[in-house]
Formats: C-alpha cells, structure tokens, sequence
C-alpha cells in the first residue's frame, strides 16, 4: 500500500476513534465508560510491553517497574501545593515547589522511564531467554523496594493520594492513538526489522550486520516510554495507589493480555486487552448471581477467576501465538505493505 | 579504509598464525591464507579439521587465541561480528539460518538495509532519508531475487521454502549486503547434483557480476575442483596442502589425509 494510501487510512482511523470518543459517554453509561478508560490505559501498556517482548524477543518481567516510575513520578509532579505540603512534607524544596498540568507531567514521567530503561537496559539487554526474563523481574523487585522505602518522595507502602483524576476518555484514547501510530511507524520500518531479525535468530541478525544490543534498548527504551506515560495516565485515573497497585499481579494481568492477544503484532495487544478486560468484567458481573424469573443462578463467588484461568488454559492450547499471531489488521496492514 | 586491495591485484583477506583453542582442543593452528579480490578460494578438509572454526574467526563469531586476520589492510580480528560484515565480509552458515518466521523478502530486506541506514526517529517522522533507504533496499531486493528466481516467493515464509531455496536465499541474502568477500560454508550440502551445478553457475556468476572473492567450504569434491581456482587443504587446524585443483587431486599427502585413498 502506497504511503498516501496509510495516511489515508491513519487519519480514517484517527477519526474513527475520535468519534467514538465523543459519542460513547451519550450511548452508555458511566460504568462503560470507565471500563473503556482502563481498556485504553491497558492497550497503552500492552502495546508498548508487545515492543519488547514481542518484537525483540526479550520477555521483560519489569514492565510494570516502569509503569510504576510513570504513575509515582507524574503523581509527584501533579500533586497540587496543598496536597505536598499535607501528604509529602518532606518533599525536596525544588519539587515541593512545582505543580505542573496534566501533559507535561505525563511526558516529563515518559522521559524518566527513558532515562532508567537506557541505564538499567544497557547490562540487562545483553541477556537472552529466561535470564532476562528473571533479571527484569528483579528490576521490578527493586522499583518496589525503593518506592517503599522512598517515604519522602511516595509516602511508602502508604497509599500515595491526591493525584487530580484527569485520565478522561479524551486523554486515555488519545494517549492510545499516539502510542499505537508510534509503535506502527517504527515496527514497520527498517528498526522494526532490526528487532524481529534479533527475536528470530541472534546469530542470522548478527550475520547481516545488525547489532544485538542497540536493536533491543532502543526497543525496551521506547517501550519504557510508553510504560511511564501509561502509569501516569493509570495514577490520575486511580487517584490514589500505593506500590502493590504496581507489582506483580498487574504484572501478570498485563502478560496474560499480551500472551492471549498474540504478541506478534500491535493489533495482538489490543484485542488482548479488549478480550481479558471484558471477559473479566462480564464473568464478575455474572458471578454475582442471575435472576431469570422461572431459573435463577446464584451468586458463586469466585468462579469468574476460574473460569478465566480456564479460558487463558483454552485459548494457549488452541492458539499457542495467541489470538492474533503476527497479523495485523486495518491500520498495521496498510502501514506494512511495501514500507521501508 | 583502506581500498588498495580492490584494485584486483592486491591482498582482500589475510590470516596470520592464526590460532583458536577451545580448553585442550585446537581447533586452528598458525592459520595462513591469503585471498586476492575476485578470486574463487576453496577450502577442504575432514569433519573437525578446524574449517569452521576458521569461517567464524574470520567474521567475528569467535575470537582466536593468537594471531591476526587482516581484511583490506584493516587488523579485524577484535572486531564484533556486525562490524565485520559492514566492512564487507558475508557469510552463509552450515545447514542455513534463516529469519525464519519473516518473509523471502524481509530476509533479503534485513541485510540489504545495512548499506542505507535509518534509524528510528526516521521512521517516527517519516524523513526523506527512510524512503529513499527504503527505495534503495527495494532495489537490491528484488534485483536479488530475480537472480535466484525467488520473486515468485517473495511473500513466502522463508521456514516455508524448499530446502535448495532456502540455501539460495541465504547467500542472496549474504550478497545484500554488499560483501567484497562473500564465505559460504558447504553452500551445496544436502542438494542432488543437478541443484549442485546450478549452486556452481550461481557462484560464479555472482563472482562475475559482482566482483566479490569467494571462499567455499564444502564437502562436495565435483563442486570444489570445478569451481575453485585455488584450494587449501586442512587437516587438525592446520594448513597442510595449498594449490590448484590438480596440484591437489596429485598431491599424495592430501589424498591420504582426505580423499581417504592412498
């Protein structure tokens, strides 16, 4: 597909999404919306975590480090005066002192995820297989410890509040559009090619003369990007969090939504995310008990998490690349015909 | 960089004393070779004679213990192996490795993109740069393919080939990336005589065409002696014969190390 025909087809979707945005708070009710929300703020992650695990080939366990660096960082910097001179009174002087809006403070948190990745990406991206799987998740360990320990900055394992709820339908879907039209325009360039050669064999990349170590931290550094901008969207969505909101269950949420989507492709993430998020909310809703009238099903607490164990267990068995594999569809596939 | 060496008379690659041991075993021992542009350089020896151990020293996979391998008047042998091949030293590797999951295309694409570089911010922002590479790769690309005849099967999972196809594949791929010394290890293995002879046309005239030095690792007697201008003989990491097809084929110690008859 010619250039003019993905600019087209971006600037459609681009719309399209716009749209939905604008008309879905009139069509449902506040309870969708909020799903939508997270839905958005997951693909964020999701996608971004695809980059690295997916596109390179080097499964991060420490996604969800930067993620939290994203929301406590942003938090910090949005934190009105009142609220650090009530919650973090012993916030450095030149922190205390600033209060910045809503963007800024997501971008600023973006770029300190960038700074972190570069550092702790450098020896770590060196690492292959389940070495940097179990090195990554001690990076996720340490974020942990040090926000727990950091009482100044993040009030400890103490529930960091008063972060101003801005992460509306506008930001989260926008922030989602930015983060996928990203990920496409690299994936599906000569970078995007440098990573998937690294992911399918070292030693053929090595051959054609792309460098290993390059390809993957600039890969898990864009991601990271992406995982700071999302914890920050995550934090002015919550409000309030401590650091168990970032460890290792939401980890293990955001895998399964990777792994199930297929974490091949931009488009594998989404349905992910789509699909885990609203089975979740569907079976939590069931398990509350249903009154048909003649039939009744009573409420089994409990058996939502079950019955999606079991779905995950399905879905790998008949679907081991997940449900998308490696394809792509509206967008991802006109941005990859015939491209770089 | 040094390009006194492709004027066509002088020295492309040149090992000195080059040694590699791995613990008690020495796979390669004082090393020697000289390969002048252009030329067609075979390399025999039994299993374990230290041919392959002296591929992957020379194009960065394996550091040697002692000794030095000069390409075009550069010392390379601290070199990383991406550095080597920017340099312009391809390789094909024993029994193919493919990016397997990727297309014919994208394989050749992969290699062929090291000569028009883009980085990331170019294909963030869209820059002239990134479709003028991609303009460029496109070219080597299809001109490539059209050599071995895989147009046809440009979309085609490269793990989806027929095997001759895939070996054919790999040294396009080799070639993308614009190699003045192209090192092909046993490129006919596994292939009937027929496929052979058309891996021996395709050899040479990517000799011909593109003005590369070869050399050949393979076990196939026919394929060496009739393409090779130039043979050496290896036998336990050590150079033991060096010749032309027939100095080789009559040389007594050569036979009875490797032809396996007296």
């Amino acid at each position: 597909m010619s250039r003019a025909a993905a600019f087209v087809a971006t600037i459609v979707a681009v719309a399209v999404v716009a749209g939905l945005v604008a008309i879905l708070p009139q069509l449902v009710n506040d309870y969708i919306v909020r799903v939508v929300i997270v839905m958005c703020i997951s693909g964020v992650l999701v996608a971004s975590m695809g980059l690295g695990n997916g596109f390179t080939g080097v499964f991060s366990l420490g996604h969800v480090g930067f993620v939290a660096v994203g929301a406590y960082v942003s938090g910090i910097l949005s934190l009105s005066q009142a609220a650090k001179h009530s919650y973090l009174p012993d916030l450095p002087g030149w922190l205390s002192g600033i209060t910045l809006p809503f963007l800024p403070a997501t971008i600023v948190a973006g770029l300190v995820c960038v700074v972190l990745a570069l550092v702790v990406g450098a020896p770590l991206m060196r690492l292959s297989g389940y070495f940097v799987s179990v090195a990554t998740l001690g990076f996720l360990i340490i974020v942990n410890v040090v926000l727990i320990n950091a009482v100044d900055f993040t009030r400890g394992a103490r529930t960091f509040t008063g972060v101003p709820l801005e992460t509306t339908l506008r930001w989260a879907a926008g922030w989602l559009v930015v983060t996928v039209i990203v990920l496409a325009r690299v994936v599906y360039s000569p970078t995007g090619r440098r990573y998937l050669s690294v992911r399918e064999d070292v030693i053929a990349a090595r051959a054609v003369g792309i460098k290993v170590l390059p390809a993957r931290l600039s890969a898990f550094t864009l991601g990271a990007f992406f995982a700071g901008v999302g914890g920050s969207l995550y934090g002015h969505y919550l409000g309030s969090f401590s650091p168990a909101s970032f460890y290792m269950a939401y980890t293990f949420a955001l895998i399964s939504m990777l792994v199930i989507g297929g974490m091949q492709s931009i488009s594998g993430a989404l349905v992910g995310v789509v699909v885990v998020t609203v089975l979740s909310e569907v079976l939590r809703n069931l398990e509350r008990g249903l009154d048909f009238g003649a039939f009744a099903i009573p409420p089994l607490y409990g058996a939502s998490q079950i019955v999606l164990g079991i779905i995950f267990i399905l879905i790998m068995i008949f679907r081991p690349s997940g449900i998308m594999g490696d394809r792509e569809f509206g967008l991802g596939r006109f941005v990859k015909r015939k491209r770089a | 960089m040094s390009i006194a060496a492709s004027d066509g008379t002088g020295t492309l690659l040149e090992t000195r004393g080059l040694t590699k041991a791995f613990r008690s075993l020495v796979a390669l021992k004082n090393h020697e070779i000289i390969v002048r542009p252009r030329e067609i350089v075979g390399v025999i020896g039994p299993n374990g004679s230290g041919k392959s151990t002296f591929f992957n020293v020379v194009t960065g996979f394996q550091r040697p213990n002692a000794g030095s391998v000069t390409f075009a008047g550069e010392p390379i042998e601290r070199m990383a192996a991406a550095d080597i091949v920017r340099l312009g030293i391809a390789r094909t590797f024993q029994g193919t490795r493919l990016l397997k999951a990727l297309t014919v295309e994208e394989n050749v694409r992969a290699a062929a993109q090291l000569r028009h570089p883009s980085g990331m911010f170019d294909a963030l922002l869209g820059t002239p740069r990134l479709h003028a590479a991609a303009r460029a790769t496109d070219a080597i690309t299809d001109e490539l393919l059209d050599l071995v005849g895989l147009t046809a099967r440009a979309g085609t999972r490269a793990s989806e080939l027929a095997y001759g196809d895939q070996r054919r594949l790999e040294l396009i791929r080799a070639l993308a990336t614009r190699p003045r010394l192209l090192m092909l290890d046993e490129p006919a293995a596994g292939m009937d005589s027929t496929e052979t002879r058309g891996i021996l046309d395709l050899i040479r005239l990517i000799r011909d065409r593109y003005g590369v030095a070869i050399i050949v690792v393979e076990h196939d007697m026919d394929l060496i002696m009739n393409l090779c201008e130039r043979i050496q003989v290896l036998a336990y990491g050590e150079r033991i014969f060096e010749g032309t097809p027939a100095e080789v084929q009559a040389n007594p110690q050569v036979r009875e190390v490797y032809l396996g008859h007296a």
